[in-house]
């Protein structure tokens, strides 16, 4: 009982620690993004670009084939239940809106987690096995003006245009199995689908998008920061990065649908 | 000689663990002093604490003058272009090449133009023969090479000071003997003050001016004064046996 009760003091105590650590950083990269925002001059192009490339250019084949299969799975899982209802034409509406709300900027931002997000923390962390980060901090830097600012800014360029990448493959996947399966007209899918989605459904995917990169590269930069100094440790660091990076996408996800439903009725 | 680092009534730990208390000590101008001790006794630690990079638990640290424990982050980065760091694993960026190495720096915290930024990187190299290696990527090159391209980058700024931690660590006799030599010609050419943590006596022998030994028992400085006297003549036994390379009942 008396190690329940110190276990249980001692993980809270932790808790409020590691809220602490987390604000703390969340503070101190806002102030560094502030004051990139003020020198832009100041802010690492170079390694903006490199990250973009390796976060966005890279991941367009993946996120295109998920996509496109996802939309591909949804069509075929709707066609089967519409055409009972002689409501074949309504896959597009299923499709387009599930896809542009909900499921492309999800997947994307799982895709995304799994690549860049581990990639930040493993990098971040074998910078500090090989103490690369004490030296650029005796060296004069701000660590996280030269780490962390370049992936955030990267992070929050490619994820919006990811996403309406995986948006428009996605639809793409419903079209196939609209037009291949149920045989409906080329340009009635087309139109249905246009009808079907409004230009704030598109600003929604985007919205969130934007926010999920932020917790991606956030999430990522903070487990690598603040990994032991081991290989287990940056092995550790790359996997909470993706589990809490998911965990947090998800709880913003549903904030998000709640907010975005409510304001528009 | 005018003292430029003084350590004053240094507590330092992790978390509640106090690792070492009471340490006091002056390094003067010019000066080649060794931080030696025992493994785990916190060499490396007070090291860190001295480059503030570590905040202690009571005590204060100056360096020229200027109180790097009580300074905040402004004042700290003025302070840290005072010195230069070798770390242990040389700590050189991998996706960069050595020049680059050494200009990043200067692009950060100097107005130097890129021509003059190639030309200070060039003449650090070459203190340390690494002039023809310049375009080369620290992956590229050997162990020694990666820790004398350390050193042209803790020089990058011309500071007074040099911090090393453990310089030979990995380093075959010959390349570490190479290391102790280029330590000795900084010294004599610009005079600077080096303070070095290490475990190689033979190092120890041929460079120090003077060292101190930590003690993870009594968690104080044990002994301090010039190793080749402290050798024979320390009062200290542990001391002895440590410096002659002999076992001890102390371990």
């Amino acid at each position: 009982m008396k190690n329940l009760v110190s276990s249980f003091g001692r993980n809270f105590v932790g808790f409020f620690q590691e809220s602490k650590n987390i604000l703390a950083f969340i503070g101190e990269v806002t102030e560094e993004l502030i004051f990139g925002i003020r020198n832009p001059h100041k802010i690492k192009w170079k390694s903006t670009i490199y990250y973009m490339d390796g976060c966005g250019r890279e991941a367009t084949g993946i996120v295109a084939l998920i996509c496109f299969l996802m939309g591909l799975i949804l069509g075929f899982q709707s066609a089967v239940q519409m055409k009972q209802f002689g409501t074949d034409i309504y896959v597009a509406n299923l499709v387009g809106l599930s896809i542009v709300k909900e499921l492309g900027p999800l997947m994307v931002a799982m895709i995304a987690t799994g690549r860049a997000g581990s990639a930040f923390a493993a990098e971040l962390g074998t910078m500090r096995v090989n103490e690369e980060i004490d030296a650029l901090t005796t060296m004069g830097f701000v660590p996280p003006r030269f780490l962390i600012i370049p992936k955030l800014i990267a992070m929050m360029v490619v994820m919006p245009i990811l996403t309406l990448i995986g948006d428009l493959l996605g639809i793409l996947g419903g079209f196939f199995v609209g037009v291949v399966q149920l045989k409906l007209p080329f340009i009635a899918y087309l139109n249905q689908t246009i009808k079907a989605i409004h230009y704030l459904d598109v600003m929604e995917s985007m919205a969130k998008a934007f926010a999920f990169a932020i917790i991606i590269a956030m999430v990522g930069c903070y487990r690598g920061m603040n990994s032991s100094s081991d290989a287990q440790g940056v092995g550790k660091a790359a996997t909470s990065s993706v589990v809490s990076g998911i965990f947090l996408i998800i709880v913003a996800d549903t904030l998000m649908t709640i907010i975005f439903t409510q304001l528009r009725g | 000689m005018e003292a430029v680092i003084k350590v004053d009534k240094l507590k330092m730990g992790y978390g509640d663990r106090v690792i070492m208390e009471c340490l006091d000590f002056e390094i003067k101008q010019g000066e080649i002093f060794i931080i030696l001790g025992g493994s785990g006794c916190g060499k490396s630690t007070l090291l860190k604490h001295m480059i503030g990079l570590y905040k202690p638990m009571a005590g204060d640290i100056t360096i020229k003058g200027k109180n790097i424990v009580k300074a905040d982050a402004e004042k700290k980065r003025d302070i840290m272009k005072e010195f230069g760091v070798m770390y242990q694993s040389g700590a050189l960026f991998g996706s960069m090449t050595l020049e680059e190495n050494i200009t990043m720096i200067l692009e950060e915290v100097t107005d130097m133009s890129p021509q003059e930024r190639h030309e200070r990187a060039m003449e650090k190299l070459a203190l340390v023969e690494l002039d023809e290696f310049n375009t080369f990527y620290p992956a590229e090159i050997s162990g020694g090479m990666k820790k004398r391209a350390a050193i042209a980058r803790a020089m990058a700024l011309n500071p007074d000071i040099l911090f090393f931690d453990e310089p030979s660590a990995g380093l075959d006799p010959i390349s570490a003997a190479n290391l102790d030599a280029l330590i000795l010609k900084l010294r004599e050419e610009f005079k600077t003050t080096i303070v070095i943590v290490t475990h190689e006596l033979e190092s120890i022998f041929s460079i120090a001016d003077r060292i101190i030994m930590l003690d993870k028992e009594t968690k104080r400085i044990i002994e301090d004064g010039d190793p080749r006297k402290l050798k024979n003549e320390s009062k200290n036994e542990w001391v002895r046996d440590f410096l002659n390379r002999r076992e001890s009942v102390q371990t």
